[in-house]
C-alpha cells in the first residue's frame, strides 16, 4: 500500500494515484440522523465551476445579439453547428434532432470536465470510473427503453445481424447479447481509461524528470529530453481529452439509432 | 360561326408564355383547346355525313307503309336541340367576374405585404449601419421570429431550413 | 486503484446528474433557442435583402 503522510490540507503526491482521490471540502457529518456523511467533495467543486463556465462562456460570446458575429460567436456557433451534424448524420434527420439539448451538454460536460484537468494540480473529473459508468450505464439503459418503446418485443430483433445464415443465428444472437451489455461498460470504461492513463503517465514522468534534472548540471541538460517528451505529450493529452469527448457522443447518437431504427 | 373562327385565330402557346401561366392553369388551358379540337373534328366529321333520308326509296322496298308514314312525319318535325348558347356566355362571363374579383383581392394583400415588408425593411436599414444591428431589433421590427423560433424549439427542431445552403456550414467535421 | 473506490459514489453520482440536469435545462431553455432565434433572423434579413435587390 502507499505511506500516507496526509496531514490535514497536506497534498499527498508521494504517488501516482493520490491525484485522482475524492477529498471533502465542506462537510456535514449527521449522528443523529440516518448517520449521514453530507460533503462538498473537490469533485463536486470542480464539476460546479465546469458547469458554471459552461453558462459563462455562453452568455459572454453573444456579442451583444448582433448579427454579425465577432470570434467568440463563431467558435460557439461552430460548435452547434458541429453537435447538430453529429446528431443529424448519426441519428435520424428529420426526427433525432429532438436529442440535440441532450447531445449538446454531454458533449459540453465531458469536454470542459476533460479540459478542467488537464491543467496542472486541477482535478479530472472525468477521470473517475463511477461517474463515467453511471453516465454510460444511464444513456444505455434510456437507448434500450427507447428501443423497447417504439418496437415493443420486435426490440429484440436489433440482435440479429443482417444477412446471416440461419444455422448460425443461435450463437450469433449470444454473441450480439454479449457485445450489447458489453456496450453499458465500454463507453464509460474508455473515456475514463483514456483520461487516467494519461494523468497517470504525465504524473510519473513528471516525477522522475525532477528527480533526473534536480541531480546536477549535466543531468539538468539530460533531463531536457524527458521534458520535450512531458510536453508533447500534454498537447497529446489535450487532443485526447477533445477526442474522447467526441468519440463518446458519436457512440451514444449510435446507440440512440439503434435504439430507434433497429439498424 | 364566331366561336370557330376565334379558336383558330388564338395561337394557345403564345398565351401560355405572356402570362406567365404555369402548373394547374396551363394544363386546363391545354384540355381545353383539346376539347376545342376534338369537339371540332367530330363536327367536321358529322357534317360529311348524308342528313337526308330517301323516303321513296324506302316505300318502295317495304311493303309496310304506315311505318314509313310515322317515320317521315317524325323525321320532319325532328329538329336538333338548339344548344343554348346564351346560357353558357351568362355563365363564363359570371365566372369571369368572379376571377378578377379575386385577382384583385389577392393583389391587394400582396401589395400591402409588399408595402409592409418595404417599411420593415427602410426601417431596419436606416436606423441602424448593418455591422451593429442586433437581433433584438429584429425580433421587435418583425414578431413572427419569435414565434417561429418558438414553434421550431417546442417541435425539436433546431436547425433553421436553408440556413446552410444560404450562409454556410461552420461545423468543425 | 483505491481512490477510484472509496465510499464517494453517492456523493459523486448525485452532482453528475444534478449538473447534467441542470446543464440541459438551462441550455434547451435559453442558449440554444438563442442560437435559433439567431439564425432565423439572419435568414430573414439576407431574404428581404433578396427582395429589395431584385425588385
Amino acid at each position: 500500500m502507499y505511506t500516507n503522510f496526509s496531514a490535514a490540507g497536506c497534498m499527498d503526491n508521494l504517488s501516482p494515484l493520490s491525484q485522482f482521490e475524492v477529498r471533502d471540502l465542506i462537510n456535514i457529518d449527521t449522528p443523529v440522523l440516518l448517520n449521514l456523511h453530507i460533503s462538498i467533495t473537490n469533485i463536486g467543486f470542480y464539476l460546479t465551476i465546469g458547469a458554471f463556465f459552461l453558462l459563462v462562456v455562453n452568455l459572454l460570446s453573444t456579442n451583444y445579439n448582433k448579427l454579425v458575429s465577432n470570434n467568440w460567436s463563431i467558435s460557439m456557433e461552430s460548435l452547434y453547428a458541429t453537435i447538430h451534424s453529429i446528431v443529424t448524420n448519426q441519428i435520424n434527420p428529420k426526427n433525432g434532432q429532438i436529442y440535440f439539448p441532450f447531445i449538446y451538454t454531454l458533449f459540453i460536460f465531458i469536454l470542459i470536465n476533460n479540459l478542467i484537468g488537464m491543467v496542472p494540480y486541477s482535478f479530472a473529473s472525468t477521470s473517475h470510473f463511477v461517474l463515467t459508468f453511471a453516465l454510460s450505464f444511464t444513456i444505455v439503459i434510456g437507448a434500450t427503453i427507447l428501443g423497447f418503446q417504439k418496437h415493443g418485443l420486435k426490440f429484440f430483433s436489433l440482435l440479429v445481424p443482417a444477412g446471416c445464415p440461419l444455422g448460425l443465428l443461435p450463437l450469433l444472437v449470444l454473441i450480439e447479447f454479449i457485445s450489447y451489455l458489453a456496450r453499458n461498460i465500454s463507453l464509460g470504461l474508455r473515456l475514463a481509461a483514456n483520461i487516467t492513463a494519461g494523468h497517470m503517465l504525465l504524473h510519473i514522468l513528471s516525477g522522475f524528470t525532477y528527480t533526473i534534472m534536480s541531480s546536477g548540471f549535466v543531468f539538468f541538460l539530460l533531463g531536457l529530453i524527458p521534458l520535450s517528451f512531458i510536453v508533447a505529450f500534454s498537447g497529446l493529452e489535450l487532443a485526447i481529452a477533445v477526442i474522447q469527448a467526441q468519440v463518446f457522443v458519436v457512440l451514444t447518437s449510435s446507440y440512440i439509432k439503434d435504439g430507434l431504427d433497429l439498424h | 360561326m364566331a366561336a370557330r373562327s376565334a379558336a383558330l385565330k388564338v395561337d394557345w402557346a403564345k398565351i401560355t408564355t405572356s402570362l406567365g401561366l404555369r402548373g394547374q392553369t396551363a394544363a386546363s388551358l391545354q384540355a381545353f383547346k383539346k376539347r376545342n379540337d376534338d369537339v371540332r373534328r367530330k363536327l367536321q366529321q358529322l357534317k360529311e355525313l348524308p342528313t337526308t333520308v330517301d323516303f321513296a326509296h324506302y316505300r318502295r322496298v317495304l311493303k309496310n307503309q304506315a311505318i314509313v308514314d310515322e317515320i317521315e312525319r317524325r323525321f320532319n318535325a325532328f329538329q336538333p336541340a338548339t344548344y343554348d348558347l346564351n346560357r353558357q356566355l351568362k355563365a363564363i362571363e359570371a365566372f369571369e367576374v368572379e376571377a378578377i374579383k379575386n385577382a384583385e383581392a389577392t393583389k391587394e394583400k400582396v401589395d400591402l405585404e409588399l408595402k409592409d415588408l418595404e417599411k420593415t425593411l427602410k426601417n431596419i436599414e436606416e436606423a441602424r449601419p448593418f455591422e451593429d444591428l442586433t437581433v433584438d431589433e429584429v425580433a421587435a421590427a418583425e414578431p413572427s421570429i419569435d414565434e417561429k423560433t418558438t414553434k421550431l424549439v417546442t417541435k425539436g427542431r433546431w436547425s433553421v431550413p436553408g440556413y446552410k445552403e444560404r450562409f454556410g456550414d461552420l461545423s468543425v467535421l | 486503484m483505491p481512490q477510484l473506490v472509496p465510499f464517494y459514489f453517492v456523493n459523486e453520482i448525485t452532482f453528475t446528474f444534478a449538473i447534467i440536469a441542470i446543464n440541459v435545462y438551462i441550455l434547451s431553455k435559453y442558449i440554444l433557442p438563442r442560437f435559433v432565434r439567431l439564425f432565423l433572423s439572419r435568414t430573414f434579413i439576407s431574404k428581404l435583402l433578396d427582395n429589395s435587390i431584385n425588385k
